[in-house]
C-alpha cells in the first residue's frame, strides 16, 4: 500500500495544526506577546506623532504594524520548536520509517503556522481597530497585509524549520528566537527611518531586512497604496519563503542521510 | 559465522559503525536471524544494541559491513526494506499532544491505509494492546507501561512480518512486562513475525528469544539458544553460608579443593565447580569439618556467567533479574531437581537433611524476609519485600515510589540473612544507607534507613520468611 502526496500532507497538515493548537507555549508568544508590545508602543508614545515628518497622528494605526511583525517572527521560535521536539523525542523516526515523503512533511509542518497566522489575522485586526486604527488603502489594503503577513509568517516558520532541523534541539531554537526581537527593534518598527537620528541605528535599520516587511506593511496603513514599500515589502516575503525552505529542505535531507 | 541462505529474515555481515572522532560503537557484526524466530540481543547499556538495531531499520548508515533485512540490502532498498518491518525504538516516539487514536491514525495512514480501513485498524490494535479506554486520551499523561503499548501498537500497523523492538519493557511494571512478552511470543507463534529484540535483561532473552547474541563493546561475543549458552558454561556454582562468620575462611578453604571463588554476597562463599556432580562431596567435606551452615544452594549456570565467561565481568543491571538467580531458601524438591542433572541424586536425602535444618533457622526467625517501608513523599506507607530489583520514580518496576527527584535510579534489593543488601546499579547517585554512601553491595539491618533521591525507606524485620508482606504496593 501506498500513500500519495495529497494523503500525507493532509495527514501531517492535520496534526501540525492539532498540535499548534493545543500548545499554549505555542499560542501565547504568538498571540499575547504581539498584542502587549502593540498595547505599550500605541498607549506609551502617543506624544511621538506630533514630531515633524511623523506620518500619521494616529498611533494606534502606526503601532499596529509592529503587532503583525512580531507575530509573524515568533513562527520562528513555535514552528522550530515543533520540528525539533519531533526529532528529541524520536517522532521524526518514526515518520521517517513510513514512506513519508520529505516535502509533505516540510509543507504540513507549516499548516500550523498558517492557521496560527489566520488566528493572529483576526485578532490583530480586531483589537486594532478596536483601539481606533484604520486602514488607509480600504478594505482591499486589508487584503494585501494578510498576504504580505502570512507570506511572512510561512517565510519565518520555514526558517524555524530550518534551525530546529539543523540543531535537533528545541532549546537551541528557543535561544535563537529572541535574536529575532533584535531584528525587531533594530528596524524601522518604532520610528520611520526618516526619524531616526543616530547614523549607526539608521544604517542598520536601512540594512535590516525586517524594515522593508515593516515598511511595506505600514504604507498600507497610513498612506494607502506605496508601490515602492509594497515591492519592497514583498520581494523580502517572497525571498524569506523562497530561502528558507530551500535551506529547511537541505538540512532536512541532511538530518535524514536515510539508506 | 553468518550462514549462507535465503531463508534468513536478518542478516548482518562485519557491520561496522564509526561515529566522527568517537569510538567503534558496532565493530564487526555477525548475526542472523531465521524467519519467525525471535531474537534476544542482549547486552549492557552501551554495548551497541541499539546502534545495530538503527542500522538495520535504516536509520543510521552503516560505515562498514553488509546487512540485509528481508533479503533487502538496508543501503540500497531502504524504502523496501521500510515497508516490511514494524519499529519500536528505545525510548517510545510518540507525540504528547496527540491523542492514542490520532497516532494510530497517522500511523496507519501514511502506510497506505484507507480513512476507513484506518479506523478499523486502530480499534483492532487499540483493543489488542488494551488501550481501547484510553484512545482518546493525549499520550503525553501516559504512564511509561502505556506509551510503549501504543509504540508497540503502531509499529504493528501495516502488518510487518519483520519486527524491531529495542529494550521494549525498559521501565516496565512486571504486569505489563509480562502482557508484552505474551504479545511478541503470540506474534511469532501465530503471526510467523520475526522478532529482532535488543533488552539488557537476562530474564527477557532466557523466557522470549528462541536464539540469544550476547554484545559487548560492539562485539558480538556469544549466539546461541539461552540453553546451549548456559551448556557451554556447564559448571554449576556452589553457594555457602556459614552460621558463624569466623568460620568462612575455613569454608573457604574446604569448598577451593572444588573449584575457584565466584563473586557471591558479603559472607558468603560461592564456587564454580569444576565437577558439576560434586555436590554430594562439597556436602561430606564440609560435615567432616564440622562446619556449620546457615544454608546452601546450587546455582546452574544463567546467561549472566556466560556474559562473565566471555568478557571477564558481569552483565550489570541485568544479573537480579535472572530467573536463574534464585533465593537461596527454596523447596527441597526444586534444590534435589536441579542437583540431579549434575549427579547428586544420590545425596538427596543429605541435601534435604540440610535443608531442614535450614529452613529450621528461618523458621524461628532467625533468618526471615525484611521488608521496606516508605517513610515519606507521595508513596509513604508503601511496603514490599525486597528480592528483585528496586526502581524509584514513576516508571518504577517491581517497587515504585513515586519521587520525581529519584527517577529512573535503581538498586538491587535481596534478602540476606535477615536483613537486605543493596548494591547500587550506576545510575544511583546519592543512595545512602545510615549516612554511608553505597558504592558496593551494602547491608542494611532492621532498623537501617536508606535514602535514595530524597526518599527515605527504613528496613523492617520479618517474623517469617513467607508473610504477607511480599505483597505488591499500593
Amino acid at each position: 500500500m501506498k500513500s500519495g502526496f495529497g494523503r500525507q500532507f493532509g495527514l501531517l497538515a492535520r496534526r501540525s495544526v492539532a498540535r499548534t493548537l493545543r500548545d499554549p507555549g505555542t499560542i501565547a508568544p504568538a498571540l499575547l506577546i504581539p498584542l502587549l508590545l502593540y498595547f505599550v508602543i500605541a498607549a506609551g508614545l502617543t506624544k511621538a506623532t506630533s514630531l515633524p515628518g511623523f506620518p500619521t497622528k494616529s498611533m494606534p494605526t502606526f503601532a499596529l504594524t509592529l503587532a503583525f511583525v512580531n507575530g509573524a517572527l515568533s513562527m520562528v521560535g513555535s514552528t522550530g520548536a515543533a520540528i525539533a521536539s519531533d526529532i528529541e523525542t524520536n517522532f521524526l523516526d518514526r515518520l521517517v520509517l513510513t514512506p513519508m515523503r520529505g516535502a509533505a512533511l516540510l509543507f504540513a509542518g507549516l499548516a500550523g503556522t498558517i492557521v496560527l497566522g489566520l488566528i493572529q489575522l483576526g485578532l490583530f485586526f480586531g483589537v486594532g481597530f478596536a483601539y481606533g486604527a484604520h486602514i488607509e488603502a480600504g478594505w482591499e489594503g486589508a487584503l494585501v497585509i494578510a498576504a504580505m503577513f502570512l507570506l511572512a509568517d510561512i517565510g519565518f516558520g520555514a526558517l524555524g524549520l530550518f534551525l530546529g532541523l539543523r540543531t535537533g534541539s528545541g532549546q537551541a531554537v528557543q535561544g535563537v528566537a529572541p535574536m529575532m526581537l533584535v531584528f525587531l527593534f533594530l528596524s524601522s518598527v518604532i520610528f520611520p527611518r526618516n526619524l531616526i537620528s543616530a547614523d549607526w541605528f539608521y544604517w542598520i535599520a536601512t540594512v535590516n531586512p525586517v524594515s522593508y516587511l515593516v515598511e511595506g506593511i505600514r504604507s498600507v496603513f497610513i498612506f494607502g497604496w506605496d508601490k515602492q514599500a509594497l515591492l519592497y515589502g514583498f520581494i523580502f516575503v517572497v525571498a524569506l519563503v523562497v530561502l528558507s525552505l530551500l535551506s529547511a529542505s537541505a538540512a532536512l535531507r541532511s538530518r535524514l542521510a536515510r539508506a | 559465522m553468518v550462514e549462507e541462505t535465503t531463508e534468513h529474515a536478518i542478516e548482518a555481515q562485519e557491520l561496522v559503525r564509526q561515529f566522527k572522532n568517537g569510538p567503534r560503537a558496532v565493530d564487526g557484526v555477525n548475526l542472523y536471524v531465521a524467519t519467525g524466530e525471535i531474537y534476544g540481543f542482549l547486552g549492557p547499556n552501551g554495548a551497541g544494541k541499539s546502534t545495530t538495531v538503527r542500522m538495520l531499520v535504516t536509520l543510521l548508515p552503516p560505515t562498514g559491513g553488509r546487512a540485509t533485512v528481508g533479503g533487502l540490502d538496508v543501503v540500497r532498498d531502504g524504502p523496501k526494506v521500510r515497508r516490511i518491518i514494524g519499529v519500536a525504538l528505545q525510548e517510545a516516539a510518540l507525540d504528547p499532544l496527540l491523542t492514542a487514536r490520532e497516532h494510530m491514525l497517522l500511523q496507519a495512514g501514511m502506510n497506505g491505509f484507507s480513512r476507513r480501513d484506518s479506523k478499523k485498524r486502530a480499534n483492532e490494535l487499540l483493543e489488542r494492546v488494551a488501550l481501547t479506554g484510553a484512545a482518546d486520551r493525549k499520550v503525553g499523561g501516559f504512564s511509561g507501561g502505556m506509551k510503549r503499548r501504543l509504540d508497540l501498537a503502531m509499529a504493528l500497523v501495516h502488518h510487518p512480518p519483520i519486527l524491531f523492538l529495542d529494550e521494549p519493557t525498559t521501565g516496565l511494571d512486571p504486569k505489563s512486562r509480562s502482557a508484552l512478552w505474551d504479545e511478541v511470543a503470540r506474534l511469532a507463534r501465530e503471526e510467523n513475525v520475526t522478532v529482532f529484540l535488543t533488552t539488557q535483561y537476562l530474564e527477557e532473552a532466557d523466557v522470549l528469544a528462541d536464539r540469544v547474541g550476547i554484545i559487548d563493546s560492539g562485539h558480538i561475543v556469544a549466539e546461541g539458544t539461552p540453553e546451549s549458552l548456559k551448556a557451554e558454561i556447564g559448571r554449576p556454582t556452589v553457594e555457602v553460608h556459614p552460621a558463624r562468620p569466623e568460620e568462612r575462611d575455613r569454608i573457604a578453604s574446604v569448598l577451593s579443593r572444588f573449584g575457584e571463588e565466584s563473586a557471591a554476597p558479603p559472607e558468603t562463599v560461592a564456587v564454580r565447580l569444576e565437577n558439576a556432580g560434586a555436590l554430594a562431596d562439597v556436602v561430606r567435606a564440609l560435615d567432616a569439618q564440622r562446619l556449620e551452615i546457615d544454608n546452601l544452594s546450587l546455582r546452574a549456570p544463567t546467561l549472566d556467567d556466560v556474559f562473565l565467561e566471555k568478557t571477564g565481568r558481569p552483565l550489570e543491571t541485568a544479573d537480579e533479574e535472572s530467573p536463574d538467580a534464585e533465593p537461596v531458601l527454596e523447596s527441597e524438591e526444586a534444590v534435589v531437581a536441579r542437583a540431579a542433572p549434575f549427579g547428586v541424586s544420590a545425596t538427596s536425602v543429605a541435601v534435604k537433611e540440610w535443608l531442614s535444618e535450614v529452613r529450621g533457622a528461618a523458621s524461628s526467625g532467625a533468618a526471615g524476609v525484611p521488608v521496606l517501608v516508605v517513610q515519606d513523599g507521595p508513596s509513604a506507607g508503601n511496603r514490599v519485600a525486597v528480592g528483585g530489583r528496586l526502581i524509584l520514580g514513576r516508571e518504577g518496576v517491581d517497587f515504585v515510589i513515586e519521587d520525581p527527584e529519584a527517577s529512573r535510579k535503581h538498586a538491587a534489593v535481596y534478602p540476606h540473612e535477615g536483613s537486605v543488601v543493596v548494591q547500587d546499579l550506576g545510575s544511583m547517585n546519592g543512595t545512602w544507607i545510615n549516612g554511608h554512601r553505597i558504592t558496593q553491595p551494602t547491608r542494611a539491618d532492621p532498623g537501617h534507613t536508606i535514602t535514595i533521591g530524597k526518599t527515605s525507606i527504613e528496613v523492617q524485620a520479618m517474623a517469617r520468611p513467607d508473610g504477607d508482606e511480599g505483597a505488591p504496593p499500593a
